[in-house]
């Protein structure tokens, strides 16, 4: 590829992310979001489990780890972002059953509050959550990392469990609230914004959700282009190679686990803003197979096929496939038979299996979309 | 002493229920080096094949054919479960990088998850009371229901029989060739499907024993009811050393007796995670476990 | 004579029960190409293994440009069954991973070709030079290291043209010819900046025409990037061509050594490689 289509392309993506991130604005400025619940419920879930499912992708699609311990490393950043923002005044109802919390500050009033001080302290505090899931993944790494394929799989899988039950500890309860969800801290709706009569005015709170995760994304691909990005596929391609060419195994590793659980952390802190709230049993080994079976839907390698999938898989679970857990009786009195409760999920389970063994490589394969729409005139100009 | 007693007989009796599933995991990785991560939830099926053939079957039979001809009949479905399993997710992607089988497995296991949770509604379902297995009965002044004396024995027969299986047969002999060497077992003229398939029934039909076992001793199944104790399980023969059955025996049996105890403690909250801490411990300590053999990559 | 780069001091390698380099005994100097050469099963890529780290030798030691960079003595189990000689000689454990010797100035190519499968021929070549590059992961995936890069790039391109794969350089690297693909695993491996070039069975695989051209690609090579060149072969043309010394290797022992002529009719090799006839 030279330069000057490089560049263009470059440019033509930071163009389409632009209008996308636009349109987000002026969809939810014109439909009623009270009446379309699902349509921005999909969109904003979409858009975090797009920055989580790229963040596996990294790890099992980029370097060849892997690795099932997503789940833990979004519970340690939701955790974090909530225990960082409960605003004081709050935190005695949080943690009524404690009695108040261990932790009596919060960053958006340390950032002094209003406007300013909830982006600072928000961001301040996703940043803070990935550093956290990314001090531990660090730890952790050194052992689990000299696994190999599946027992990697299985010993991060553990992981998150252990993560989850450490969390719910009662002893812990004054700082984790135990059991029981941390809430009332800063959501995307709070980025909403309201005229003096406490009317909203102008609604940011998807646009907020793409915008965060889209930020976390783009540095994942800056990452992935990059030198280290590089090598981190030539690991995944031949290892001993690899170590042959120069490349630290275990340093390398560790770099793209850490990174890899920065941005679960960053992924946890911002599905505890779409659910209002972050409880450790959420964070189940059942969100990490969602998680990778989003991975594998868009394409083992595709950041643009993970967050495609993401989205496909949210909308279709969330809104789509609804009516199948409607029991549904025809006008003619004809009960349409199968649809009840949990058909739903049978139907999508199934449509997972077809992907898994008949479209293997999933919707991209290893491809990103500016590739796909880009090769095809440049392969003409080939066979001239 | 009394509850000390009585925390080790429930471990025993729940080592030897992990036991059988266990079996099952270390088979199918001995042969495939896959984690079939489906295995749990087969166990889970298996439950609920019993719960609904009892329930079906007490219209059509006398009350005392009830339970031993719904047996049978659970597991023979649940054999035939773990056959299919293995034919339509499993064999189309032999040649696939191991990660695809792994993923396929996943899928499997959140299949069956999802169809027990539309069959049953997500309520828990009651599990049928067998006669023999769920009367009282009283050790060293500790009651207990009969099941924690039947398992350890059962499990014995049945570990005694599988081995002589494996080392007394043609089958056996087969599969012992295709975990050491899946290639040159098939060059050597292995019907290497028909080996992969006998494993599966194996491993299916000691789940489906579990079962009864397992659930004699809860009072309900819910869609999730499987897929812990299979964790749980594959520990126990990852601890055991992969691969090997007497292996998978006795880390089922500590991963029982521990479970038990914590659960009898105060940090019962910590049984899962001490069960995994103990996996991760095995893995980056010896990972080959107690039993498992050595293996060395060739550059 | 000029200095050694490369020598190897009495190294056994043993595998359980079995011997497979028994006290192995050599040295590389400046600027030569020296050929390893032995019957199949002999201990070459062994020998090659432990030189570049992938294995670490029972016992003995290695040196690299004068610098002591692997040692290793029998421990553990091994102690008790240890076949070698020189057991007590070497007290140091020395065992740097593969990467680090790499990075010394030690590269290598591989038998049975290792490219990366997904990447083109340009990044093949291009994922070499990150083991040169002094970017940090923030500085590089935030684009601060652009010089750097674009240097990298830059030699990168000539090398490929160096090595007359420039044309193809978008390819994938598998979907190129066999001979090309050899050529490539060479190109790599000098992308890495080594002074020392080890190559195992270049020519394997190879019509007797490529083997010419990779004979006069060696010799090239070794002018233009001022290397050292420790090669394994079995095409006797490419190795009487361009060895200047030889060292023979059967069942993991050293057994002739010298220039192409006296190994041609050394007694010892010829009956390593063709038999003795028992009656003879």
């Amino acid at each position: 590829m030279n330069g000057q289509t490089s560049k263009k392309r470059i440019w033509y993506t930071a163009l389409a992310i632009a209008a996308l991130l636009a349109l987000t604005i002026v969809l939810e400025n014109v439909l009623d979001p009270n009446r379309n619940i699902m349509v921005f419920t999909s969109l904003k879930k979409g858009a975090v489990y797009a920055l989580v499912a790229v963040s596996m992708n990294l790890l099992n699609g980029f370097t060849g780890l892997f690795s099932l311990g997503q789940a833990g490393f979004m519970l340690l950043g939701a955790y974090t972002y909530a225990i960082l923002t409960i605003p004081a005044a709050s935190r005695d109802a949080v943690y009524y059953i404690y009695n108040g919390s261990a932790i009596n500050f919060s960053l958006p009033e340390l950032f002094g509050g209003g406007a300013v001080g909830l982006v600072l302290g928000v961001l301040a505090a996703l940043v803070l959550a990935g550093c956290v899931a990314a001090i531990v993944a660090w730890l952790i790494g050194l052992p689990v990392l000299r696994l190999k394929s599946d027992y990697l799989a299985i010993a991060t899988l553990g992981f998150g469990e252990i993560i989850r039950a450490v969390f719910q500890w009662d002893t812990l309860g004054p700082v984790t609230n135990g059991a029981n969800a941390l809430k009332n801290f800063p959501t995307f709706t709070n980025f909403n914004i309201q005229n003096a009569n406490g009317e909203t005015v102008l609604r940011l709170s998807t646009f907020v959700a793409f915008l965060l995760s889209g930020i976390c994304i783009a540095i994942v691909v800056l990452l992935i282009n990059s030198t280290y990005g590089r090598a981190f596929k030539a690991i995944r391609d031949d290892e001993v190679a690899a170590e042959a060419m120069g490349i630290n195994l275990s340093k390398h590793k560790r770099l793209s686990f850490v990174i890899s659980s920065f941005f679960a952390g960053v992924g946890g802190g911002l599905f505890a803003m779409y659910a209002n709230q972050a409880q450790a049993r959420t964070f189940t080994t059942a969100m990490t197979y969602e998680i990778l079976l989003i991975v594998v839907i868009g394409g083992i390698g595709s950041v643009s096929g993970s967050c495609l999938a993401a989205f496909l898989y949210v909308a279709a679970s969330e809104w789509w496939l609804r009516f199948l857990d409607t029991e549904t009786v025809l006008g003619n009195g004809f009960q349409v038979p199968l649809l009840r409760n949990g058909f739903r999920m049978v139907v999508f389970s199934i449509v997972i299996m077809i992907v898994v063994l008949f479209f293997r490589r999933g919707i991209m394969g290893d491809k990103e979309l500016p590739d796909l729409l880009a090769r095809r005139p440049r392969r003409k100009e080939g066979t001239e | 002493m009394q509850y000390a007693i009585s925390i080790l007989l429930s471990g025993i009796s729940l080592g030897g229920q992990y036991a059988l599933i266990a079996i099952g995991y270390t088979l199918v990785y001995g042969i495939l080096r896959l984690i079939n991560f489906a295995h749990g939830d087969v166990f889970m099926v298996a439950g609920l094949l019993m719960v609904y053939l009892t329930s079906f079957l007490t219209g059509f039979l006398p009350p005392a054919a009830v339970i031993p001809v719904g047996l049978l009949l659970a597991m023979v479905l649940t054999v035939a479960l773990g056959f299919v399993i293995e034919r339509a997710a499993y064999k189309p992607l032999r040649s696939a990088p191991r990660m695809s089988v792994m993923i396929s497995a996943i899928g499997v296991s959140y299949l069956l998850q999802n169809l027990a949770t539309y069959a049953t509604g997500g309520l828990p379902q009651m599990y049928p009371e067998l006669p023999g297995l769920s009367s009282m009965v009283s050790i060293a002044g500790v009651p207990t229901k009969w099941v924690t004396v039947v398992t350890p024995v059962l499990v014995l027969i049945l570990v005694v029989a599988l081995t002589q299986l494996i080392h007394h047969t043609k089958v056996g002999m087969a599969m012992r060739a295709v975990s050491r060497d899946f290639e040159t077992a098939q060059l050597m003229g292995i019907k290497i499907n028909a080996v992969i398939s006998v494993t599966f029934v194996i491993g299916s039909f000691l789940a489906g024993v579990g079962s009864v076992l397992y659930f004699t001793n809860y009072p309900s199944i819910v869609p999730l009811s499987g897929s812990l104790p299979g964790l749980r399980a594959f520990v126990a023969a990852v601890f055991g050393g992969i691969g090997s059955i007497p292996g998978a025996v006795v880390g089922a049996f500590i991963i029982g007796i521990s479970e038990s105890v914590i659960k009898g403690s105060s940090w019962s909250i910590f049984s899962d995670a001490f069960t995994f801490a103990l996996l991760i411990i095995i893995l980056v300590v010896k990972p080959t476990g107690l039993f498992g053999e050595k293996v060395t990559d060739k550059v | 004579m000029s200095s050694h780069v490369l020598n190897v001091e009495n190294v056994t390698m043993q595998f359980g029960g079995v011997v497979a380099v028994d006290n192995l005994n050599l040295e590389v100097h400046e600027g030569e190409i020296v050929a390893l050469i032995g019957p199949n099963g002999a201990g070459k890529t062994t020998a090659f293994n432990v030189i570049t780290g992938v294995y670490q030798p029972t016992n003995g030691a290695v040196s690299f440009l004068g610098q002591r960079i692997i040692e290793n003595h029998p421990q553990g189990k091994m102690k008790a069954s240890y076949k070698g000689e020189h057991a007590g000689e070497y007290s140091q454990v020395l065992a740097p991973t593969p990467d680090k010797i790499t990075r010394m100035g030690m590269a290598r190519t591989f038998q049975n070709i290792r490219l990366w499968k997904s990447q083109t021929v340009f990044d093949n070549v291009l994922i070499a030079k990150h083991c040169r590059s002094t970017s940090n992961v923030f500085s590089a995936a935030f684009r601060l290291n652009k010089k750097e890069e674009a240097q990298q790039r830059e030699t990168v391109l000539e090398l490929l043209e160096t090595v007359g794969l420039a044309d193809v350089k978008d390819e994938l690297a598998t979907s190129l010819p066999y001979g090309k693909q050899r050529r490539l695993e060479i190109a790599r491996a000098l992308a890495a900046e080594p002074k020392l070039l080890l190559l195992d069975e270049p020519a394997a695989g190879m019509n007797p025409q490529e083997t010419e051209e990779l004979t006069a690609f060696i010799s090239e090579i070794r002018d233009r990037f001022h290397l050292t060149v420790f090669l394994i072969e079995h095409h006797m043309n490419l190795v009487m061509n361009i060895s200047e010394r030889i060292y023979v290797l059967d069942f993991g022992k050293l057994i002739a050594q010298g220039s192409p002529a006296d190994i041609q009719n050394d007694k010892r090799v010829i009956e390593a490689y063709l038999g003795v006839s028992e009656d003879a």
